[in-house]
């Protein structure tokens, strides 16, 4: 099998619900070791576009194609190759950090030596290691939000899906996690996030699309995109300018 | 105070005019089950309370201390059901925490929230209540005013005990730790209601009801001191009745007051231990909750295996559920108990007994399903993310909820039909066709339960029982007594034969495959269509 240049494919991508397009016809690509950031106001269909392509909706029409695999498919095959930290980290409330974590190890298939490597690296990375014994229940907003993004980094996936990953977490932690972002990307993961932090997403992305009303209005660098703006227009400013000031 | 009554009442409203059709549904069949509800209630408490009331001169003193031990029960259950309500209202409400950030004195907040703990803990007591209380104006031809002062004085007697249980959660939220305390309560609260089940069924009520057993009604009561417990307000609302019903107004005033000032007194008590300590109670909600697990290992798993795991230690650690559980086990041990007080003297009675035994274990076994099995799906709630973006298929996640939802269901059926079978002494190969029977109708209660809660799942819930009331719930039942149904009428045949003295040995093979099939094709049904809606569930 060939190296595959784009990760992500999605062409002419519908959703509906009901009479509602959630998402209107969007097309794009994610290159392999890429940082893309959806960038949009709520109910924009970032939440709706991760969704479908991490396997939990279905898509109305369109193709999706991950890591050259067709999500219409062949989706049990692409999960196990791509990793997911949803907006809202609600994880089993009765299990503690060490339980989710070998849940996670043992359901992606990560062999146990590396689990026991690995489980406690990422625990002392997120400074989780003291309250690895405590059910979840008992962790703040921040402190699961890191828990599911170590859940991701241990099953070393080749694609992530990230939506809102840095809401709630601590000046420390959002900078590990940016840090590690970067890293990850130098090695050849690809990151698809979602992002109302437009600072972030001026700072990491490679590639930012901005949606709005299930439509792309934009899709290029922050470099292109602050162009067609006015010369030297920040990322707040190209925004703004696209959505026309929407929330 | 008024703007939190006012966000209540539009919330209320604005659910009425969002119900779709299947919600207007199932309102509808809600309604139509309680109002026949009530009916029956009123008739039976009509039918006993006029028999009692009969008796010649110790009538109506054994009707005065059947009410103060109903009364008594009604004033200790709204007490409970208000401890364990206030902790969800008062401490776990979602909306407790916004609703302290905002201007709202906290004050109010608390009254509002303590109130509210009050109505949705006697609600259910006022509703048997009143069709008891109208049983008894009838019974005792009470005039207009009888009915009137019921209704009225019937406010402060909840009240008091639904401050009294309020008070007590402030208290317990003060002194220990939450995450435990609401544990204990829970459990608590459900081995209550185990227990009130466990000792109803144990006095014999259906020895009463013989005319040989009413002389032991008469000493039971008679000698029956407990209820008539003078300092509670039980006793002064069922006080306050009796002098309604013999037009003594010195009296009814005497208990009316006595009523309203312990309801006001009750309040008082709260208002004073929620201004000291409800915050602090909040603030031990915060309690840190380290789980005894001596050793991390590192043993390998498959993925299927993973998620029984991971669906057990979530069960168990699950206060909701042990509720379920003790509550499931009363029910198992009233059968049994009731099984073993019945006897047979006929052989027509066996034939009849092995085949409704059936019916009646293959219930028990739904309900068990109903609590334990139908819920699965709607308890991976807010987490469900995580399974539907992991590379677990969906046909291995439906298996394993099918795995996981069939033990308790299994093991309730199995022990309980060897267990009656046993103590009714029935023939070897009756007791096997029925021990099959039940084997396959396991299968098929458990697939249609996690059928009917895949197909209808609710994953909003602040408690597990709203799941199984939920529509997919009834749904579950209503497929399951008409699979019991058919069921029966298939066994019936056999153990007629046998019971005929006809030759058992040839109809029982073909029997106990037809009935194998049977329930294989049932269950093939439940499955797929629970699979098929699983594998279009999106969330």
């Amino acid at each position: 099998m060939g190296e595959i240049n784009n990760v992500i494919e999605v062409k002419n991508l519908v959703k509906k619900y009901g009479a509602f397009d959630a998402v209107k016809n969007i097309s794009f690509e994610v290159k392999k070791g890429e940082i893309f950031t959806f960038l949009g106001p709520n109910g924009a269909g970032k939440t709706t576009t991760v969704k479908i392509l991490t396997g939990i909706l279905k898509h109305s029409s369109g193709n999706v194609k991950i890591l050259g695999l067709d999500a219409a498919g062949e989706m049990d095959d692409i999960k196990k190759r791509i990793g997911l930290v949803p907006d809202q980290p609600y994880i089993y409330p009765y299990l503690t950090a060490f339980e989710y974590m070998r849940m996670i190890g043992d359901v992606y298939g990560v062999c146990v030596e590396e689990q026991k490597k690995k489980i406690p690296e990422l625990f002392e990375m997120f400074d989780l290691e003291r309250r690895r014994g405590e059910i979840i229940d008992s962790f703040s907003h921040g402190m699961k939000q890191k828990l599911v993004i170590s859940g991701v980094l241990l099953h070393r996936p080749e694609i992530m899906f990230l939506d809102e990953p840095l809401v709630g977490l601590d000046p420390k932690s959002a900078r590990t996690v940016k840090d590690l972002f970067k890293k990850l990307a130098e090695n050849g993961t690809s990151i698809f996030m979602c992002t109302h932090v437009l600072e972030i997403a001026q700072k990491l992305s490679d590639r930012i699309c901005i949606i709005n009303g299930g439509e792309i209005l934009a899709l290029d660098t922050f470099e292109n995109l602050s162009k067609n703006v006015s010369v030297g227009a920040d990322l707040e400013a190209v925004y703004l300018n696209l959505t026309a000031g929407e929330n | 105070m008024k703007y939190l009554i006012k966000i209540s009442l539009l919330s209320f409203k604005n659910k009425i005019s969002a119900l779709k059709f299947s919600d207007n549904l199932k309102a509808a069949f809600f309604i139509f089950i309680g109002i026949n509800l009530v009916i029956i209630i009123y008739g039976a408490s009509y039918w006993f309370l006029k028999y009692l009331n009969s008796v010649a001169v110790a009538g109506p003193l054994i009707v005065n201390k059947l009410l103060a031990l109903f009364f008594l029960t009604a004033f200790m259950m709204t007490a409970l059901s208000c401890v364990i309500v206030s902790f969800s209202t008062l401490y776990f409400g979602k909306d407790i925490r916004w609703l302290l950030s905002s201007p709202i004195s906290y004050k109010s907040v608390f009254a509002f929230k303590a109130f509210s703990a009050s109505f949705y803990a006697s609600w259910m007591v006022f509703a048997v209540s009143v069709p008891f209380i109208a049983a008894l104006g009838a019974v005792k031809n009470a005039g207009i005013s009888f009915y009137a002062g019921s209704v009225i004085l019937i406010v402060p007697f909840l009240a008091s005990a639904g401050f009294a249980g309020s008070s007590f959660a402030v208290i317990v939220m003060k002194f220990f730790p939450a995450a435990k305390i609401r544990n204990i309560i829970f459990i608590t609260g459900a081995l209550f209601f185990t227990a009130l089940l466990v000792i109803v069924r144990l006095v014999q009520p259906e020895k009463f009801v013989s005319s040989e057993g009413f002389e032991q009604l008469s000493q039971y009561l008679g000698y029956l001191d407990a209820p008539t417990a003078k300092f509670l307000p039980s006793w002064w609302y069922c006080s306050a009745l009796m002098s309604l019903i013999a037009g003594n107004l010195y009296k009814t005033l005497f208990y009316s007051l006595l009523l309203a000032a312990s309801a006001a007194a009750a309040f008082y008590i709260l208002k004073f231990l929620g201004g000291r300590y409800f915050i602090d109670g909040l603030n031990e909600g915060q309690a840190f909750a380290r789980v005894k697990n001596k050793r991390e290992n590192y043993k390998k798993r498959n993925p299927l295996f993973t998620l029984l795991h991971k669906d057990l230690k979530v069960f168990f650690r699950d206060s909701g559920q042990w509720s379920q559980v003790l509550i499931l086990a009363s029910i198992v041990l009233v059968y049994l108990f009731s099984m073993y007080k019945l006897s047979f003297e006929t052989l027509k009675m066996h034939n009849t007994m092995a085949v409704v035994n059936c019916a009646l274990v293959w219930f028990v076994a739904t309900a068990a399903a109903l609590r334990l099995s139908f819920p699965l799906i709607s308890l991976e709630g807010e987490s469900f993310w995580f399974l539907l973006s992991s590379p677990v298929s969906r046909l291995k996640l439906y298996i394993e909820k099918i795995i996981f939802g069939s033990v308790p269901v299994f093991l309730t059926s199995a022990v309980l039909i060897s267990a009656t079978n046993y103590m009714m002494s029935v023939s070897a190969p009756v007791f096997a066709l029925t021990l099959i029977s039940t084997v396959f109708v396991s299968l098929v209660i458990s697939c249609a339960a996690v059928s009917a809660g895949t197909i209808l799942p609710k994953f909003n819930y602040s408690n597990i029982a709203q799941i199984e009331s939920s529509l997919g719930g009834l749904v579950f039942m209503l497929f399951s007594f008409f699979a019991i149904i058919a069921n029966i009428i298939i066994i019936m045949q056999p153990v007629r034969i046998f019971y005929s003295g006809q030759n058992f040995q040839n109809a029982f093979a073909g029997y106990a495959i037809f009935i194998a099939l049977f329930n294989l094709l049932i269950a093939a049904f439940s499955f797929f269509a629970g699979y098929n809606a699983l594998k279009r569930l999106e969330k």
